[in-house]
């Protein structure tokens, strides 16, 4: 039995920045504070200018202090205990057994001191997640090789359950990660957010406009056309390159020398420039695959693949999903392989799904166009024309891409226009199954399957009734009957 | 073709009484712009209360019995099915090995009415638990404690348990 204890004093540079994280969280709460400073006249105000400065890192740091103080945490064989809190105090007792997946993170700060923070998300309902900061790497490594230890017995291993046979090492250059620079584009995202700031600097009226009233008059008076329009286009295109460089070199901040290592049970990946982080998790807690391929991947013939524990995939942060950014071909099939995946023969649904995303669409278009020419009947007349025929298109196109997959391990669905995307559930994972029908479907004998896995809903719609029933039995039967782990 | 239980055919009385009170609602909707706007006329609001007590009784005429006689559960050894749904269908199952708790509710109505409600919940997160409605209180007990008994004797079958 060994007692609880502190991590090293270095991590003190972690609670620094945990208690600043908390101090912005709960910032909002101190606003009452700016009234007073605003109204508490010149003397008040002169004494906090001195003392906010001083007092206010002395805080923080106080506080970081103490909650180092009282971090403690005990790894026993198969539990985790952490004590921690300065007023209020926690007692934290995790199984291992219930650990969904160990990241050890090696921050840009800790790495000259050999020292790592390891996380672990549990499968609780909360999905509160555990850090362990400071320490060291070594340590921190056989923690979380006690942690993923797979349970001896299993009982049963079918294809879908890991009876892989060869380990897997899949590394990305750095050609590679700049090729998902192109692909996944985060500050075309950022741009709309800056917009509203950006908007408020009067950068449009100030610059933009004097700009472009310039360029009017130098045409105006005899200049060349051409020569303005070249120097405007070279200048988006600037931009444009400058977003997309800044773009590549985030993505190779962040998953340069990306290793993503197969070994049994055993998933792992490890990437980063600047702060690396290395996360596994074991094949038994896996619960989806989300194969995606957006408009550049498809351009660059590469996919990305996200793998799904239980509990809601946080998308958004993408820094706690187990994520390979990008796969050629050939890693691609190695990939599968490893994973148990099987050879899909995917399966259209019934085309009368396309009936009312049609005409919906197509109504829309036309109701928009109505409205914009003032109800005038040539123009919702020539919107019909164009929009029938183009969103019918669009319709067939989605339609097309379609597919759905069932075989003994896996559920699989295909979508996409544009883009392409699959979706990989375990058969002998399922939580519900739930077959609905209402009356548009009835009329042609069809039902809708909605999957419920531990990561969340698949909706297989538009096919017909008999089949979908059988499928639901087929899927109940695998599940019921599956007694191995399936988290 | 699997056998279906049928729910207590006290689940028409809460189904009506339901009906019933959201008719009183929307014959108060009816009544207030009436009261409050002075362009309404009474007759607008009028026809408008007949068009809510037409489809009320529609509904506790021919809905209500459809969806009861539609409304039913079965307990089977490896899992729970249950359907409902008199214009959009549902058949639900669960496998035993996935249930993490189960759940038995009474509303005010339905203590009222002496009727219990049944919920099995998974790991599939929302909208993925499985609701009986319109149970006696001993039955949904009886139910409920049946499937924890099967339950036990799976885990104790299986050395290794279902994970959860």
């Amino acid at each position: 039995m060994t007692t609880f204890e502190r991590v090293s004093l270095l991590a003190l540079i972690y609670f620094i920045g945990r208690t600043l994280g908390l101090f912005l969280r709960h910032a909002v709460n101190l606003i009452p504070l700016l009234v007073v400073i605003v109204t508490g006249g010149e003397q008040l105000r002169g004494v906090l200018l001195w003392v906010l400065p001083i007092a206010l890192p002395l805080i923080v740091v106080l506080h970081a202090l103490m909650s180092w103080w009282f971090f403690r945490y005990r790894a026993a064989d198969q539990t985790l205990h952490l004590r921690e809190g300065i007023l209020k105090r926690t007692q934290l007792t995790l199984e291992y057994d219930r650990i969904q997946q160990a990241d050890i993170r090696q921050p840009w700060y800790f790495r000259p001191f050999g020292l790592a923070v390891l996380g672990v998300e549990s499968a609780g309902s909360e999905g509160r997640e555990v850090e362990l900061a400071g320490l060291l790497y070594a340590r921190a490594e056989s923690l979380r090789q006690a942690m993923m230890m797979q349970k001896p017995a299993q009982t049963d291993t079918p294809k879908a359950d890991g009876a892989q046979a060869a380990d897997l090492q899949i590394t990305l250059p750095v050609t590679e990660i700049a090729r998902y620079g192109l692909i996944h584009n985060p500050v075309l995202l950022i741009i709309p957010v800056l917009a509203y700031p950006l908007s408020q600097f009067d950068l449009i009226d100030d610059w933009l406009l004097p700009r472009l009233e310039g360029f009017v008059f130098t045409v105006s008076n005899g200049g060349s056309i051409f020569q303005s329009a070249l120097l405007w286009s070279a200048m988006l295109l600037l931009a444009l390159v400058l977003v997309v460089a800044i773009s590549v070199v985030i993505a190779i901040v962040r998953y340069h020398g990306f290793t993503l290592s197969v070994s049994g049970q055993r998933y792992q990946t490890r990437a980063g420039l600047l702060t690396i982080v290395s996360r596994s998790f074991q094949y038994v807690r896996l619960q989806r695959l989300v194969w995606k391929q957006g408009l550049v991947a498809r351009l660059l013939k590469r996919k990305g693949l996200r793998i799904d524990q239980s509990g809601r995939p946080d998308t958004l942060q993408q820094a706690k999903t187990f994520f390979i950014p990008i796969l050629a071909h050939d890693r691609e099939l190695e990939l599968r392989q490893a994973l148990g995946q099987s050879e899909p023969a995917w399966q259209s649904v019934h085309p009368m799904s396309m009936a009312l995303p049609w005409v919906f669409c197509s109504a829309l278009v036309v109701f928009v166009a109505a409205l914009a020419s003032d109800w005038e009947m040539y123009w919702i007349g020539v919107a019909a024309v164009f929009a029938l025929p183009l969103t019918g298109l669009l319709v067939w196109a989605g339609w097309r891409r379609r597919g759905v997959f069932v075989d003994d391990d896996w559920l699989a669905l295909r979508r996409g226009l544009i883009g392409h995307q699959q979706r990989w559930i375990p058969a002998c994972k399922m939580q519900t199954l739930s077959v609905t029908q209402g009356p548009w479907l009835r009329v042609w004998g069809m039902s809708a399957l909605h999957v419920y896995s531990a990561a969340g809903r698949e909706t297989i719609a538009w096919l017909p009734s008999p089949q979908i029933e059988d499928l639901q039995m087929r899927l109940m039967t695998r599940t019921g009957d599956y007694r191995g782990r399936w988290m | 073709m699997m056998e279906y239980q049928t729910v207590d055919p006290g689940y028409k009385s809460l189904l009506r009484v339901v009906i019933l009170i959201d008719t009183l609602l929307m014959l108060l909707l009816c009544l207030l712009p009436v009261l409050v706007v002075p362009a309404v006329q009474p007759w607008h609001g009028a026809v408008a209360a007949i068009v809510v007590i037409v489809a009320a009784l529609l509904l506790a005429v021919f809905w209500v019995p459809k969806r009861f006689r539609l409304t039913g559960y079965s307990v089977q050894p490896q899992a729970v099915y249950f359907r409902t749904g008199a214009l959009w269908r549902v058949q639900t199952v669960v496998t035993l090995n996935r249930i993490q708790h189960v759940e038995i509710t009474q509303g005010p109505l339905e203590r009222w009415l002496k009727l219990a409600r049944l919920i099995i919940y998974t790991a599939g997160g929302k909208g993925s638990d499985l609701t009986v409605p319109g149970l006696p209180l001993g039955g949904a007990e009886s139910i409920r404690d049946g499937l924890l008994r099967d339950i036990d004797s799976q885990y104790n079958e299986t050395d290794e348990g279902s994970g959860q």
